[in-house]
């Protein structure tokens, strides 16, 4: 295992997220999408600190923080869409469209 | 001893806004406070202590450099808090019909909170938790009209989109951490030059991700789609608040990445900002031109305005370093006044007839001849009338703009200018001279009259007499163009007097060699009038 094969899963795991991002239409699948996203990015730092600079700490307290952001987004994001059901009684994204734009 | 505490007291300013977000929230469960609905002003009141608190606190860079407290972080925080003050009066008339009270002030404490630590990031680290700290507690603040279904709407997208963008940033922080070998910036800029070859694709990358994800922020095409529907949907004083201070933040990241991160050499990223610069102009100058609502035509205008800020953030590299961020950070204070009066206004109009298209302006004078003269003020600003701030502000960036050799995108902005014109002079039009539709006088409750007439004084004060607030960007140049500074700078001076609100005066350090182009000379005499930016500034940088 090399430091290609990380940045490859992890780049694959970037397009997939990405993918379902623009193709879901519930919006908690596209959280979910971003979730991926995120992880992605987790799992290069973790990679090139790995292979790159094992002595440095920088990475995992990117990681940690990366996780935080992401749980915190989750919480927000999750009473967002609560918020959004009791007044249009869906959560398909395209749906709810009362603004042009 | 002394040193230690000398590295950790500017970190009090920063604390006590946590504190304060605490306090607010707690108090809003006494029900007298709730009834008397003081919490805004009390709010608004500690943003100015903590305001002066931060103009008296020695520079220092704490943890390795993580954070870096210099002129450039106390400029930027002078801007986000007299933003934060404004909002905070602006809002005590929403308590009522929003039924919010002290969690929406701790929110916006916080977000501000997150916008001061953008401004005040030594690396990649704290720039990333600021911005997600500020991005967070703005969904919940635009999705506080819970029962409004446009509030919601607007929520979710900004959720959305913001989520997506953010873990496109955080992958190329990831990238740039793989290439550059550190997230901080001094070592990231010694790092840079030894990249060559393959690595400079992969740096390319990351890059434009980064920039991209700053893009989002400061709402520059093609990253604005959000920005329209948002600050429509959104009640009208968050969105003030987030088409000023947010966008503000967004820049003061940006410029720390840009000139900091990347070693002040424009060559891996010019091209980019000069992308986003000349289409947000071109874009947000002819979209706005169609729009029938005064908040889609100010979020419009905003793209635009962006695009005229990243003119001088294109110019910044070299020598030119220094002017730019001048006047990134004048035109972004003088905008902070100019844009939250525009969107009070858009909610005065609101309330009183239900709707937030322009021809609801009609007749504004007839009815109500200040609001009406608020309105001009603003416009006039916005559009970069003379002797208004929105004129010297746009001089200034034009001007750094020029110097940094980006003559091309100076034109593109001069002429973009002249088509917005049109679309202020339209809504100015329909002020003054259309005939009002009905004659009752537009009800302004105390607050947002309080904060309308802060935000209407500021502008003219600005633009009369701009001197002490450019100083205020000299100050912000000299904090990034100083080296990093991994020991602790003690002010020369330290005046006893300095802890009085207003924010550019104090704060100056005595010490300083303002080595920079004084624009403020020219800029303070306005007597070469309506004098088009492009051909005015050739007598600039002769200074």
């Amino acid at each position: 295992m090399s430091l290609t094969h990380y940045l490859v899963v992890s780049a694959m795991l970037f397009a997939i997220g990405a993918y379902g991002v623009l193709t879901r239409r519930n919006a908690i699948a596209v959280l979910m999408g971003v979730e991926l996203m995120l992880n992605a990015a987790n799992l290069n730092f973790l990679a090139f600190w790995r292979f790159l600079q094992p002595a440095s700490m920088e990475p995992q307290v990117f990681v940690l923080i990366g996780l935080t952001v992401a749980a915190a987004d989750t919480a927000v994001g999750m009473a967002i869409v609560l918020n959004v059901y009791r007044n249009f009684g869906v959560i398909e994204v395209e749906r709810i469209s009362t603004m042009k734009g | 001893m002394t040193n230690y505490i000398d590295t950790y007291q500017p970190l009090i300013p920063y604390m006590l806004l946590v504190v304060l977000a605490l306090t607010v929230a707690l108090l809003d469960t006494v029900p007298a406070i709730r009834r008397a609905s003081i919490l805004g002003w009390l709010t608004a009141a500690a943003a100015l202590v903590v305001l002066a608190l931060d103009a008296t606190a020695p520079y220092s860079a704490p943890w390795q450099g993580i954070l870096r407290f210099d002129g450039y972080s106390r400029a930027f925080n002078a801007v986000f808090l007299v933003t934060l003050a404004v909002v905070c009066i602006a809002s005590v008339s929403e308590e009522k019909r929003l039924g919010f009270c002290g969690e929406y002030y701790a929110l916006l404490c916080l977000s501000t909170l997150g916008l001061m630590l953008m401004g005040a990031s030594g690396g990649l680290l704290a720039l990333y938790i600021g911005l997600e700290l500020s991005t967070l507690c703005l969904f919940a603040l635009i999705g506080f009209a819970k029962r409004e279904r446009r509030s919601a709407e607007a929520a979710l997208k900004m959720l959305i989109l913001s989520a997506v963008t953010s873990a496109v940033l955080l992958y190329g922080i990831s990238i740039l951490y793989g290439v550059l070998g550190s997230t901080q910036f001094d070592q990231m800029a010694a790092k840079l030059t030894t990249i060559s070859g393959e690595t400079r694709i992969a740096l390319w990358l990351g890059l434009a991700f980064v920039i991209g994800g700053f893009a989002f922020k400061i709402a520059a095409t093609p990253f604005h789609l959000w920005a329209p529907d948002v600050y429509e949907g959104a009640p009208a004083t968050v969105t003030a608040f987030l088409s000023t201070a947010s966008k503000a933040g967004g820049f003061a990241g940006l410029l720390r990445f840009l000139l900091l991160g990347l070693g002040g050499s424009s060559e891996t990223w010019g091209v980019l900002i000069i992308a986003l610069a000349a289409l947000s102009m071109v874009v947000g100058n002819l979209v706005a031109l169609v729009q029938t609502s005064l908040k889609r035509l100010l979020a419009y205008s905003g793209i635009a305005q962006a695009g005229y800020v990243l003119v001088a953030v294109a110019g910044a590299s070299g020598e030119g370093r220094g002017m730019s961020v001048g006047a990134t950070l004048f035109y972004l204070f003088l905008y902070a006044f100019t844009n939250v009066g525009g969107f009070l206004l858009a909610q005065v109009i609101i309330h009183a007839t239900g709707s937030d298209s322009i021809s609801a302006l009609r007749g504004l004078h007839r009815r109500s001849p200040m609001l009406a003269f608020a309105a001009l003020v603003t416009l006039f600003s916005l559009g970069g009338i003379p002797p208004l701030a929105g004129f010297v502000g746009k001089l200034y960036l034009f001007a750094a703009g020029w110097q940094g050799g980006q003559q091309i995108l100076v034109l593109i902005g001069a002429l973009t200018s002249v088509i917005a014109l049109y679309y202020y002079l339209m809504v100015a039009r329909q002020v003054y001279i259309n005939d009002p539709s009905d004659d009752r006088r537009m009800p302004v409750s105390r607050p947002i009259g309080v904060a309308l007439a802060v935000c209407t004084l500021g502008t003219l004060v600005i633009g009369v007499y701009p001197r002490p607030w450019i100083t205020l960007g000299d100050m912000a140049a000299q904090g990034i163009l100083q080296t990093p500074a991994s020991s602790v700078r003690r002010r020369p001076d330290a005046p006893s007097t300095a802890s009085h609100a207003a924010p550019a005066s104090t704060a100056q350090p005595a010490g300083a060699q303002p080595a920079l182009p004084r624009i403020g000379e020219v800029c303070g005499t306005p007597q070469h009038g309506n004098a088009e930016p492009a051909s005015a500034d050739r007598s600039l940088f002769r200074l």
